[in-house]
């Protein structure tokens, strides 16, 4: 049995849930987080309530439809001052897998103030913990009018936090091995995924705010550009949302023939296309595909 | 069973007050299902009236706008009934522009809500219905949603993700925002 973190001289921090179109994925992690003495959120000082009179921390799961939108800023708005706002999963804060439908308002701070955001889809039961344990220095602070502390360093996903096989987490990216293909954005459900090309190369940008965690894009990378981290302790303040990316440019070499700019070959598409290598073969990946065809064939074909 | 074969079109025509005729079929297991298209669509109130009175139940009501039926310049309307395990279509036609149906909610509490979605769904105008609200659709959607073709791009417009995206370029440059 662990220690309680709260000070007992003062009264609970209520805890008011708003679904505001979930699927209702985010709403069961919720639960746990109210069932589960393991992730209980009393020993942060905290209690459910379904009173919004009654709150000081909102937790709002969904991507704000167009049809819960006048009520849940309704609930929102019966919440007395000083509050703080925390938008549990993907949906509230970029619509997620939901964005750009026709019958979805959100995200949720384009109507709402909020602080405190924590990726996935859905977040594990921790990782809401330690989103509703930022909220709660927040309020404390707001309360005593001082300044905001620094963003509270989050438990780590490892030791007693670590994640069950087949949690995948955020993803990482790994320039060296990407061919451009961008299959993954392709599969990406969220749109979280987006190629632009610039002076020094191929940017890859993947926003773990809209990333679902599903993985397919990692599924689809036959050259092992894109894999799961198993890290998903992503909770964070609001400001810091569109700085949630994985980056990374795969820069254009000049063809070795012609010097036209291309992306280089992976060592790890030749492992999957070739048994062995030869130096012929590596001698032709530096060539664009005209020079190539000039090398091997002696001419070009369309 | 086979008794409802005589029942069934007997009740419809004496409510409706003209000949009705109901096609029957059994399946492999002996379930039997009755078939009728009525002449007009006034006819289905005389008609929920007759099945009632032979202790039938409305099970659902299905409006739609088929392209057969678009070709012959008709909808139509279908009315499932349940007859202590057999069920009854009655299927009755409306016209493309204007049309309307009266409500069966005097004989069966439950049209109540499938006639609120059809009406919300297509321009059927439902009359004598005690709550004509909208059922499921928002407010802001355009009435009749299913009469008109909402091309994809514009079912889906990708303003939401480009305008998180603008900023995500940005902040994730570390710039301020714009």
């Amino acid at each position: 049995m662990e220690t309680a973190h709260n000070d007992t001289s003062e009264p609970p921090l209520g805890l008011f849930r708003i679904n505001a179109g979930s699927c209702n994925g985010c709403d069961v992690e919720l639960a746990a987080t109210a069932a589960v003495s393991r992730f209980d959120v009393e020993r942060l000082g905290c209690r459910y309530t379904e009173s919004p009179g009654e709150a000081a921390i909102v937790l709002i799961t969904g991507p704000l439809t167009a049809r819960v939108r006048e009520k849940a800023l309704r609930l929102h708005g019966a919440v007395p001052e000083p509050k703080v706002t925390v938008a549990v999963g993907v949906c509230p804060v970029s619509g997620g897998v939901f964005r750009d439908s026709y019958a979805v308002a959100g995200p949720v701070d384009a109507y709402l103030p909020v602080d405190v955001n924590v990726p996935g889809c859905p977040p594990r039961p921790q990782a809401i913990v330690a989103g509703i344990a930022e909220a709660v220095l927040l309020w404390k602070a707001r309360r005593d009018g001082v300044p905001p502390p620094t963003a509270g360093s989050l438990p780590e996903s490892g030791g007693e936090n670590a994640a069950p096989a087949g949690v995948r987490g955020r993803m990482r990216f790994n320039a060296a091995a990407c061919v451009g293909c961008r299959m993954c954005a392709h599969v990406c459900a969220g749109s979280a995924i987006r190629f632009d090309e610039e002076e020094a190369g191929l940017r890859f940008t993947l926003w773990h705010n809209s990333c679902a965690f599903c993985a397919l894009c990692a599924h689809y990378c036959r050259t092992g550009a894109l894999a799961v981290t198993e890290e998903w302790q992503l909770a964070h303040r609001h400001e810091e949302q569109y700085r949630l990316v994985e980056q990374g440019v795969v820069p254009r070499l000049p063809c070795a023939g012609c010097g036209e700019p291309l992306l280089p070959v992976p060592p790890e598409l030749l492992r999957v296309a070739f048994r062995e290598t030869s130096p012929e073969i590596a001698r032709l990946t530096a060539l664009c595909p005209e020079c190539r065809q000039k090398e091997s064939i002696g001419g070009t074909r369309r | 069973m086979t008794e409802l074969s005589e029942k069934v079109p007997a009740a419809l025509s004496r409510r409706i007050g003209e000949e009705v005729a109901v096609e029957w079929r059994i399946d492999a297991k002996g379930v039997m299902t009755g078939w009728c298209r009525l002449r007009q669509g006034a006819f289905i109130l005389p008609a929920a009236e007759g099945v009632a009175r032979l202790g039938g139940r409305l099970s659902m009501v299905t409006a739609s706008l088929s392209a057969g039926a678009r070709q012959r310049g008709v909808r139509e309307i279908a009315y499932h009934f349940d007859l202590d395990g057999t069920t009854l279509t009655l299927t009755i036609e409306l016209p493309l522009e204007g049309a309307e149906v009266p409500s069966l909610t005097p004989v069966f509490r439950n049209a109540d809500w499938n006639e609120r979605e059809f009406m919300e769904l297509y321009a059927i105008r439902v009359i004598g219905h005690p709550d004509p609200r909208r059922l499921f659709l928002d407010k802001s959607i355009e009435p009749a949603a299913f009469e008109r073709l909402i091309p994809y791009s514009t079912f889906t417009n990708g303003a939401s993700s480009t305008a998180l995206w603008a900023k995500v370029m940005t902040r994730a440059g570390g710039e301020e925002a714009p």
